[in-house]
């Protein structure tokens, strides 16, 4: 029997134990609790076959830094309850107690009691397997508490609360990972956008920027024609978009407000664009907008990409790897470098003036250039040039 | 005092809460083992203020549709109990019981129960809210337990197991809304993805893919002389992995996806992290580009991020230039960008491009200085650079 305050515990624990999906820092808080429910100060959820240099974890409440290492260097081959608890293979969400697992005469016999525990004020185990390793992407976890040799014996009621527990804390765990493969999965996806040569931005329904590439990041910060405003604190995204030129920033409006009511499975991609005056006076950046397909319908929670954003500075140079194009075609270093120069914008006869070298010598190695790469025009091979001209 | 048998179920009821949170088809259940811990067969978890299409939503249990748009349609204004609540304002976390309410004689002579609720037979009322009008992400979310006229009342002890149930709702709800928010943020760059004219792969550290966008699947599916192969990893799993179909290829192709799940920083990278594939439909490789995206974790069984990006690149694709985005942003002739798009295809000479869209040399002249100024550029690599840079990143 439980009186109604076991209850209120029990909930409490069981809330601490979901809270830590969220905030993976509380789990210790949990483990505390958990170990409370029984009356103890002692308890450990941990992977038993997985360290936690390899993906595993231990989180102990009331077991000290030294225990935790004398365990795992000296004693773990004399731990007969780990032991015993892998021989009678337990199944998830299974609990046993001390006596379950060895008998009182052979652990107080053991060096691994004698040792170690005694040490450390443990006689009594309640412990079960939160995860058995068998099924699903979770390692072999399990959580254990622990009683002083002055307390009283665990028994069924130990068991039968342990139990419950362990079923909450395999949930927990669960919706922990799914959060954290999300949320890896989020940051690696949107490093690769940081790989592309050209700006990409993701804004969300009210026109925020919510993303900015490394490419999109470097002309925003040169503030030439177009910049980004950073938003209050509290507001979610990096900031919104703003453009140098009165007129130019009143179509970023419109364009943005227009895009935010589109139906991104009817408009074609890229209708939405304009090109922004530079107060340097070079070339104006261009601005493409596109929707994305909606992804969700809860009005709440609406920090996703609404729209995509391309911004391209028709004036900044693409970077060539020249070792490719050296690997790749077999082209010489002055072929590379006669290459980049034709990036660069200029004619033959800007460039010889600029490297020193007569006009025939540059048309040989541009002859040599076509040849190599299969091209026949500066055009078609400022083409091929751009393509291996990736953030990479 | 309580039988083991009553804080199990109390411990099933709460399991069921969270396993609606990460699968929310299953709220329907949970209300109903709510409705059932006090032994009732009607409950209801719902946004009283905001309707579903604002955000909102209502999961009734034991209680039919038509039941509940006759309440919104006709007996909102005659709701006792929720006039009540408003009067009184309700605190957060503590459930309140009809009679704390409205009084029993008041109630049942109302108009509210004769004509309405009588006929589902809910007489009896025990609610909480789970979230107020101070949580941001939700609005006010309300849990209520319904009872019959013949039914036991609702007592201390009904309250204080709905007050710990409200706690795990409210705490549910949370963890419903994070993962939905996490998991529409990463659905919504994987879109941002589609949109890119690059083809691009990410791998993970097993070298397994584990994305694939638009234009690469576009370019995959041909399997021409590069595509994907399905392989048994790690763990049983089930795995795709590029490859290219000649062997001394493919070889290649490996040790440079080696070098950039595992760079070794002792070793050179072979390939310069880039290699190129023969097609059998056409003249010119493919170029296959990967670099690396972030750091290797230890939690490799468990981790199945991208640490990879590959880039395949079709160096002589055809470019489509978008027509409107050049009149519109360049304000181009039609002319023009017929001409802009025949410079990007590439190849011929001006007097061949005149020959054959039957014009004078001269004529296209003009229509290229017109592309010239326009696009403030000077000669034709240049005025392809603009080009390409139009037709988006990749």
């Amino acid at each position: 029997m439980f009186d109604a305050r076991v209850l209120d515990q029990f909930s409490g624990a069981v809330e601490c134990i979901y809270q830590a999906a969220l905030d993976p820092g509380r789990w210790p808080v949990a483990v505390e609790r958990v170990a409370n429910l029984h009356g103890s100060d002692k308890a450990l959820l941990f992977t038993p076959v997985l360290a936690p240099d390899r993906g595993g974890f231990a989180f102990p409440h009331g077991i000290s830094q030294t225990a935790m290492l004398d365990w795992g260097t000296r004693y773990i081959d004399h731990d007969l309850w780990t032991q015993a608890g892998m021989t009678r293979n337990l199944t998830a969400g299974e609990a046993v107690i001390d006596t379950d697992l060895v008998p009182d005469s052979l652990l107080l016999e053991s060096r691994f009691f004698r040792e170690f525990l005694i040490h450390h004020d443990i006689r009594r185990l309640c412990t079960g397997m939160v995860f058995d390793g068998r099924a699903g992407e979770m390692p072999m976890t399990g959580c254990s508490v622990y009683g002083p040799p002055k307390a009283e014996p665990f028994g069924e009621r130990n068991r039968q609360l342990h139990r419950l527990t362990l079923n909450h804390m395999s949930r927990s765990l669960g919706t922990m990972l799914r959060l954290r493969d999300t949320e890896l999965r989020l940051a690696s996806t949107l490093a690769a956008l940081d790989r592309l040569d050209g700006g990409v931005l993701l804004l969300d329904r009210s026109g925020a920027v919510l993303f900015a590439n490394v490419a999109a990041r470097q002309i925003l910060d040169a503030a030439d024609g177009l910049s980004l405003r950073r938003g209050s604190p509290l507001v979610p995204g990096e900031g919104r978009l703003h453009a140098f030129n009165g007129q130019d920033n009143e179509r970023l409006r419109r364009e943005l407000t227009a895009i935010a009511d589109s139906d991104p499975t009817r408009v074609p991609h890229f209708n939405h664009g304009l090109k922004l005056l530079r107060p340097s006076g070079r070339r104006e950046l261009v601005l493409q907008l596109a929707p994305l397909a909606e992804t969700g319908e809860l009005a709440h929670a609406d920090r996703h990409a609404h729209s995509i954003a391309f911004l391209s500075d028709p004036d900044r140079a693409a970077a060539m790897d020249g070792a490719l194009m050296e690997r790749l075609y077999g082209v010489t270093r002055a072929e590379v470098r006669l290459a980049r120069e034709l990036l660069g914008g200029d004619g033959l006869p800007e460039i010889a003036r600029r490297l020193g070298l007569s006009n025939n010598t540059l048309k040989t190695q541009l002859q040599s250039l076509f040849a190599k790469t299969r091209t026949h025009r500066q055009a078609d091979l400022v083409r091929l040039l751009m393509s291996l001209s990736l953030h990479t | 005092m309580l039988a083991a048998a009553d804080m199990a179920q109390f411990s099933a009821v709460v399991e069921t809460i969270y396993d609606a949170a990460v699968n929310p088809s299953q709220w329907p259940g949970a209300v109903q083992a709510i409705a059932e811990l006090h032994g009732r067969d009607k409950a209801m978890l719902f946004t009283p203020t905001s309707a579903p299409a604002e955000g909102g939503f209502v999961f009734p249990h034991g209680i039919p549709q038509e039941f509940l748009v006759e309440w919104a349609t006709r007996y909102i204004e005659h709701d006792l109990w929720m006039q009540a609540g408003i009067r009184r304002g309700t605190v957060l976390g503590e459930p309140v019981i009809d009679s704390d309410l409205v009084a029993d004689h008041e109630f049942e002579s109302s108009r509210f129960y004769r004509e309405f609720l009588s006929r589902m037979d809910i007489r009896r009322l025990c609610s909480g809210l789970v979230f107020d009008a101070t949580a941001k992400l939700l609005p006010n979310t309300v849990c209520a337990i319904y009872g019959g006229r013949g039914d036991r009342v609702f007592d201390d002890r009904n309250r204080q197991l709905h007050a710990l149930t409200l706690r795990h709702l409210s705490c549910a709800l949370g963890t419903m809304l994070h993962l939905r928010d996490a998991e529409l943020r990463l659905a919504s760059t994987l879109a941002a993805m589609d949109r890119l004219s690059a083809a691009i792969v990410l791998l993970d550290q097993q070298g397994a893919v584990v994305h694939v966008n638009a234009m690469a699947r576009e370019l995959l599916a041909r399997n021409d002389g590069l595509g994907l192969a399905r392989t048994t990893g790690s763990g049983a799993r089930l795995i795709d992995r590029l490859e290219a179909v000649r062997s001394s290829e493919q070889h290649q192709l490996a040790c440079c996806i080696a070098d950039v799940i595992s760079p070794d920083p002792l070793r050179a990278p072979l390939f310069s992290h880039g290699v190129s594939v023969t097609r059998n439909h056409a003249l010119t490789p493919l170029l296959v580009r990967m670099a690396p995206l972030s750091e290797r974790s230890e939690l490799a069984h468990v981790d199945r991020r991208a640490i990879a990006i590959v880039f395949i690149i079709d160096p002589h694709r055809r470019l489509l230039l978008a027509a409107r985005t050049l009149e519109r942003l360049y304000s181009a002739t039609p002319a023009e960008t017929r001409l802009a798009q025949v410079l990007l295809d590439g190849g011929d000479k001006l007097q061949t491009i005149a020959d054959r869209l039957g014009l004078s040399e001269n004529t296209i002249k003009t229509q290229l200085r017109g592309l010239f100024e326009k696009t403030r550029t000077n000669r034709q690599a240049e005025l392809i650079q603009l080009l390409i840079g139009l037709s988006g990143p990749g």
